[in-house]
């Protein structure tokens, strides 16, 4: 490790007899930091015999006005680095510049252990340019002037990442440089972690308060020592870490949703949700009655004022003759939303002469009424038990409940409907309750043995719990049209429908254990590490599903039953035993062994990473199918060895080369191994696994040039190209086009190029990055003429990839007056939301353009004022076909003669946030 | 001696004509020995299924006996590659109760599974009836909550992929239906679904299997009788249908990939559709439809858009003649768009010389249904030939048409059932009854103008076998289709369309069954 151990202060005085005529002068200079000589924002430069000062802006300037003439002890700090002072005689207008060294060691090359400042942008920039791979970090002061709220859509403002947002319109998944989430794992504190999803892998990343990160780590290329099963990134939220003194940061914040101004919130009681399936309350041979599902849960009232709340706190210090580091942290959000959305889903009919054409049969109109608590809470401890020698202990804890109520309402657009405001209509409400909540606590050694060799080890346990009680939808339906009754429309009384009710829960569990052997030395002047290391986890799931299939029971003389309110729908269970043993009620284990090897040397300004990476999977999994059933039980394994190569080449101490090659790996979930699903129907069609899903392999090639050309900007250009094999991507099967299951592809490729640009000139600051893909993947799609079944290929880019991504944030940053404000722009260019079974049928997003803004005012030296609105212009998410319709009866919310067809259309709304916060150091 | 001779010849003239006037002959009596079917592996165990050492059930392979009667206690099985036969008067009584899927035992066929019942012996796939678990009757003629024809106390006849054969001949099913259970993903459905009386779909490629269903009589179902079958040759001939679908369902429903023939079929009270034919999106499904009697069907579905006697969509084709439709919710319709149905295969289809006969045309009200002969805004149109009051309307450019249904047609068009009056079958609710009143009886009244009324071979004019040369599917299957074995124990025995409508003509052939 290179150690620069320089002292420096640079000053350089310039005499100006412009003003000589004035007695006040001007002191101005700009404030760096060492090594990398980057802008220190908020440092202070102060004059002790005026008692008065300024501090830097963006750019790292400083202005002092109005200075008699005299000799002046100029005192310049900053957080982390060591406090210097100079004296200097002031009798003209004069600049001086200040060079800080670093309090700590220079960084380790791809972990960051926790510092002090290890909060800020500048720190979290340097770590970017030192690190040993293709690395991207968003810093705690970062986060903390964005307009976001949560962890991932902090994470939309790094260059290549754009989101796959929940229905509430928060990002939920990282998509980086253009990857499917699958593509991608998520850590905390390094250690990866279990998911509440129980479809997926991947961790759902609005589950965590961004209040609570110090910083997030978006590695984009893979060295030994990580695991191998990222083919787009990784992303790492480190939590606060222990402080060198005592710290103080709490705010208090509250909100209120647009949408919520216009119309109200429709909640139901989440308390009157049975937790339990009738199945898992009262044993498998249990027949349930109708009058063991609840009604209160589908009675869905007004709430008028519904204001969000927003809490956080995280306290920190250091004991014991700074032996000991402790930090606390918790958080609380408290928030309610409220959405619309038009859902029509396509249907494809038969044509003659011409392939098939695209119809909507039913037009959903959605309002969505969504309470989210999210509770977070971070503790990490560390104790150096002697020089070289320390043990931390982390925990956190993490817990969103959604209680979501969707009341729709679907018009028919075929038969009977005969025009605009005739058909059958359908109106349904569904309450929906989800608890997810991830926990760990990580035990950490860090050991040095002999001067240049260290030991560090990890034990951890996680837990990730997903509990979705009583999935609930009734639905009833009328309308207003002709039939046999009468030959001219008249309204239909609500007739009640057969519905259903379903219990989902998911528990993961994972054991694991790290360690990692350096060994540091030079040879003829060449500095090197070789490290070793290797993991194993044991990850364990369980995995229950009932499903209640409820029937509209006729009136005594036969005809149906009319609707009025869920408390006088007089159902059956027709399924009273539950949906006892399904595949969906299951356990699966993996375990996974990795060992590596890395050595790590400099030749010069030829920096290089070198190492192999051996990776052992073994599956298995048990689902409560008969034994006579095929795809009872599966276990896979397999071996991946994994190479790579890490080049930096110093160009010089403003540029780096970066080129690197890493093979990756893909692993397929649990539940895409199952050889049936829930059969549950979303929108649409059923999800489903498939046990002959292979896991996918990948190439991945970076080159990447960073220039850092002064203290204020940067550039950094970069390209990539990733070759997938056996690219797994959901799709439909054959047999029909209602079940999607994931399915191995063929091979994709994917490669493009990404531009970020900063520049910061004195108040003012731009940073702005893009992001260019292309990936393509060929696939064999249906393609019907004359009714005639044939199949045809499609060459497409991959699921949920943009062509083009970018952001850019306009700051403005007044230390003196201690106001900050940031407007960010993210854009999303069009990309595939569902790919088709059917040639020409994949559903497409519209470009996505979002504007959110946010502002903070520091006041009595300890608090600040803040602001966010989310959202700015409202912005549409869209979602479309490319084919026009061919119904003949005009559609809802189509545009006539289009040639695209609307599929979806999401107005979230904006989102404002108004908050006090306190910050001690 | 001249004279006397040609008394003689006179005389014998005269008898001649007497004797041949008044002429005779006694039935013919034919009994050619039919080839005995030797009893491969006889199931003498009457208590079923026997379960192995690790409690599994063991498979069912071989005969079950003339005679006996066979107690189904749990889930039964058929191997992939093996056969279960059925004598000629075999009684087979299934001890479930409806309420779960594990107390409602099914059979399960993987290989080829023939019941081989005859107008004198046939065969019994019914509930062994208990205090708890009544059998359903004349005492229920419209009570869908506590009907026990509805209760689903078994699980039918469910054929997985691997099924090459299923034959129900001279068969009663009665009490069918309930939940799917663990099982449900072998046979493309889900733990919780519906399960039809008998169900068999085979893979799109690959040989196809054949479901013969014939002089059977399917009484009671939960949902859908025959149901949602796919890419299997069919021949559903002169059975009954009885109580079908509670609060939904159809008594025949064929899917994509079933090519074949529906006829002589009589339909009695079906929740939704009598017979109901439906391809995928580039999947065609061809059946004729022909001879059929469709009565009462189409009230107890509750959901709007559909149908109730006699559907085709999606995709479907085939000719489609003969039939009879009375007191329905609706006649046949040809489907151009529905909130299930997509456009019917126009081209491949073939319809007319069909008889549709309401006794409540004009609008009831209140929760009271109607009836109407031709459903208007989708293909149907009423052709040359057909007797029913629907006025055709102007075509529209995607081929519906917008015709009426006068009111004042009401109660014409009566095919002059034996025993049956639309007028007194379709006042007050009797229009809703599903259980088919004792004595009533759907042969043909002289006067009917169901009689000569069909085309049938060797017909001329109206009664002339239609051709549809542009149509090619329905060219190359031909009417009756020519696609499924028909000879033998595992053939099908197809009757040809009648000079007269419906399943019961004038001259004694078709549907044998009595009510």
């Amino acid at each position: 490790m290179h150690r620069v151990l320089l002292f420096l202060i640079t000053f350089s005085l310039l005499t100006s007899g412009l003003k000589a005529q004035t007695a006040n002068f001007i002191l101005r200079g700009r404030v760096t930091g060492q090594p990398s000589h980057e802008s220190l924002i908020g440092a202070s430069v102060y004059l002790e015999k005026i008692s008065r000062g300024g501090s830097t802006a963006l750019d790292g300037s400083y202005s002092v006005k109005n200075i008699p003439a005299g000799s002046y002890r100029i005192v310049c700090t900053y957080i982390g680095y060591q406090t210097k002072d100079t004296t200097v005689t002031i009798n003209a207008n004069t600049t001086v510049n200040f060079d800080l060294q670093q309090l700590s060691a220079s960084l380790n090359a791809v972990l960051i252990a926790g510092k002090r400042d290890a909060e800020s942008e500048s720190n979290a920039k340097r770590s970017e340019q030192m690190s040993g791979n293709v690395m991207n970090i968003v810093s705690a002061k970062t986060i903390q002037l964005s307009p976001d709220i949560v962890v991932a859509n902090v994470l939309q403002r790094v260059s290549g990442v754009s989101l796959e947002r929940s229905s509430s319109g928060d990002g939920r998944y990282a998509i980086i440089r253009g990857m499917n989430q699958r593509y991608s794992y998520t850590l905390v504190n390094g250690i990866k972690i279990p998911t509440t999803d129980p479809k997926n892998r991947y961790v759902p990343l609005d589950i965590f308060p961004a209040e609570l990160v110090e910083r997030i780590e978006v590695s984009k290329s893979l060295t030994p020592n990580m695991e191998g099963d990222a083919v787009g990134g990784v992303v790492n939220l480190v939590m606060k870490n222990a402080p060198d003194k005592l710290y103080v940061n709490g705010s208090l914040s509250t909100g209120y949703s647009q949408n919520l101004f216009n119309r109200p919130f429709k909640s139901f009681p989440v308390d009157a949700i049975s937790k339990s399936s009738p199945y898992i309350a009262n044993g498998p041979s249990y027949l349930a009655k109708p009058g063991d599902f609840t009604r209160d849960n589908l009675n869905f009232t007004d709430k008028k004022f519904t204001p969000n709340t927003l809490a956080s706190l995280s306290i920190g210090n250091r004991f014991f003759d700074n032996k000991l580091g402790i930090m606390i942290g918790g958080s609380y959000q408290n928030t309610y939303r409220a959405y619309n959305s038009i859902f029509s889903p396509a249907d494809p009919v038969d044509q003659t002469d011409q392939d098939l054409g695209l119809q909507i049969k039913h037009a959903n109109m959605r309002d969505y009424s969504a309470h989210l608590t999210r509770i977070g809470l971070n503790g990490k401890l560390d104790y150096r038990i002697a020089p070289g020698q320390k043990i931390s202990l982390n925990g956190f804890f993490s817990r969103l409940d959604d209680a979501q109520t969707r009341l729709t309402t679907d018009s028919l657009q075929v038969a009977p409907r005969t025009g605009a405001g005739t058909g059958q209509v359908w109106y349904y409400g569904r309450s929906a309750y989800q608890r997810q909540t991830i926990s760990s606590a990580t035990l950490l050694g860090e050991h040095a043995i002999i001067p240049g060799l260290k030991f560090d080890w990890t034990a951890a346990y996680s837990k990730a719990k997903n509990n979705a009680p009583d999935l609930a939808e009734y639905e009833n339906d009328g309308g207003y049209f002709a039939d046999g009754t009468s030959p001219t429309p008249y309204q239909h009384p609500l007739k009640t429908t057969d519905y259903h009710r379903i219990w989902e829960k998911t528990n993961d569990r994972d054991l694991s254990g790290y360690a990692n052997l350096a060994y540091s030395n030079e040879i003829k002047n060449i500095p090197f590490t070789v490290t070793v290391g290797g993991m194993y986890r044991d990850k364990d799931r369980d995995n229950s599903y009932q499903n209640y299939e409820l029937r509209t029971v006729p009136n005594n003389d036969g005809t149906f039953q009319t609707w009025t309110d869920i408390y006088h729908f007089n159902w059956s269970v027709f399924n009273a035993d539950g949906s006892p043993e399904n595949s969906n009620t299951y356990t699966a284990n993996e375990n996974i062994a990795a060992g590596y090897g890395m050595l790590k040397f400099r030749v010069k300004k030829l920096e290089t990473i070198l190492g192999v990476r051996m990776e052992n999977t073994r599956q298995d999994y048990i689902t409560q199918l008969p034994v006579t059933s095929a795809g009872k039980t599966g276990r896979i394994s397999y071996e991946d060895m994994l190479p790579s190569l890490h080049l930096k080449y110093l160009l010089n101490d403003k540029t780096n080369l970066r080129l690197s090659y890493f093979a990756s790996i893909n692993r397929p979930g649990f539940f895409e191994l199952l050889p049936s699903g829930d059969g549950r129907r979303e929108d649409d069609f059923v999800v489903q696994g498939n046990p002959y899903l292979k896991h996918a392999t990948a190439d991945n090639l970076d080159l990447r040039y960073e220039l850092f050309p002064g203290s204020n900007e940067q550039i950094l250009i970069g390209g990539f190209y990733k070759k997938i094999t056996d690219a797994i991507e959901y799709g439909f099967l054959d047999k029909n086009s209602t079940v999607y299951t994931p399915q191995n592809f063929g091979n994709a490729t994917n490669f493009g190029f990404e531009l970020v640009y900063e520049k910061y000139i004195r108040k003012f600051g731009i940073r702005a990055n893009y992001t260019y893909t292309n990936s393509a993947i060929t696939t064999s799609k249906k393609q019907t003429v004359n009714a005639v079944a044939g199949t045809i290929d499609q060459t497409r880019p991959l699921q949920g990839q943009s062509a083009h991504v970018a952001n850019a944030s306009l700051l403005y940053k007044d230390t003196k007056l201690g106001l900050d404000l940031q407007l960010a722009w993210q854009y999303t260019g069009s990309r595939i939301s569902l790919v088709s079974a059917y040639y020409d049928f994949d559903e497409w997003q519209k470009p996505l353009s979002m504007f959110d803004f946010s502002a903070e005012k520091k006041f009595a030296k300890k608090f600040a004022v803040f602001a966010k609105v989310q959202n700015l212009l409202n912005t549409a998410d869209e979602f479309y076909f490319k084919k026009p319709v061919v119904n003949t009866i005009p559609v809802s919310y189509q545009t006539p003669g289009s040639a695209t067809t609307m599929s979806r259309r999401n107005l979230y709304g904006q989102n404002y946030q108004i908050g006090l916060r306190y910050i001690l150091n | 001696m001249k004279n006397s001779y040609l008394k003689i010849c006179a005389l014998a003239l005269a008898s001649l004509a007497v004797s041949s006037s008044c002429k005779k002959s006694s039935k013919e009596e034919v009994e050619i020995s039919k080839p005995l079917t030797l009893v491969g592996k006889a199931i003498a165990d009457t208590l079923l299924p026997q379960k192995d050492a690790n409690g599994n059930a063991v498979p069912l392979k071989g005969t079950m006996l003339a005679g006996k009667t066979y107690h189904i206690m749990s889930d039964v099985s058929i191997n992939a590659g093996d056969t279960l036969y059925v004598q000629p008067g075999v009684k087979v009584l299934i001890h479930g109760d409806g309420k779960s899927a594990a107390t409602s035992p099914t059979i399960y066929v993987n290989g080829t599974f023939v019941s081989d019942g005859t107008k004198a012996a046939p065969n019994w796939f019914t509930v062994f009836p208990t205090a708890s678990t009544p059998k359903s009757g004349p005492a229920y003629p419209d009570n869908v909550s506590t009907d026990p024809a509805y209760a689903g106390y078994w699980g039918g006849f469910q054929c997985s992929p691997t099924a090459k054969l299923l034959v129900l001949r001279w068969s009663h099913v009665e009490y069918t239906g309930g939940p799917w259970g663990v099982n449900a993903p072998d046979y493309g459905a889900k733990a919780g679904d519906p399960r039809f009386s008998v169900f068999m779909a085979n893979p799109e490629t690959g040989p196809r299997g054949s479901l013969i269903l014939e002089d059977s009589w399917f009484y009671g179902s939960k949902d859908d009788c025959i149901g949602k079958c796919q890419n299997v040759n069919v021949a559903i001939m002169r059975n009954s249908f009885i109580k079908n679908g509670s609060t939904g369902g159809e008594g025949i429903n064929l899917k994509d990939g079933c090519i074949g023939d529906m006829a002589y079929n009589l339909c009695f009270g079906s929740a939704t559709n009598g017979l109901k034919t439906s391809g995928d999106v580039g999947k065609y499904n061809l059946v004729n439809i022909y001879n059929n009697t469709v009565v009462q069907c189409g009230f107890r579905q509750t959901k709007a858009t559909r149908n109730g006697s006699i559907n085709t969509e999606t995709n479907a084709g085939g000719f489609i003649y003969n039939n009879i439709i009375v007191n329905s919710k609706a006649g046949l319709r040809i489907t151009f768009g529905s909130e299930k149905g997509k456009p019917s295969d126009t081209l491949n289809t073939s319809y007319n010389n069909n008889l549709t006969s309401i006794g409540r045309g004009t609008p009831m009200g209140g929760a009271e249904q109607y009836m109407q002969f031709i459903e208007p805004n989708q293909f149907t149109l009423k052709k040359s030939n057909d007797i029913n009051g629907y006025v055709n309307g102007t075509i529209a450019v995607n081929g519906t048409n917008a015709g009426t249904n006068p009111a004042a047609d009401s109660l014409k068009y009566d095919p002059l059932f034996t025993n049956y009056s639309v007028a007194a079958n379709s006042t007050g609710r009797n229009y809703r009854v599903a259980e088919i009143p004792a004595g009533t009886n759907f042969h043909l009244r002289a006067g009917s103008p169901a009689i000569n009324a069909g085309v049938y071979p060797g017909g001329a004019g109206k009664n002339a076998m239609p051709a549809k040369l542009s149509a090619p599917r329905l060219t190359q299957y031909g009417f009756p289709t020519k696609v499924i074995t028909t000879s033998g124990i595992y053939g099908a025995t197809v009757t040809a369309p009648n000079k007269d409508l419906g399943a019961f003509p004038t001259d004694g052939s078709g549907n044998q069954h009595a009510y």
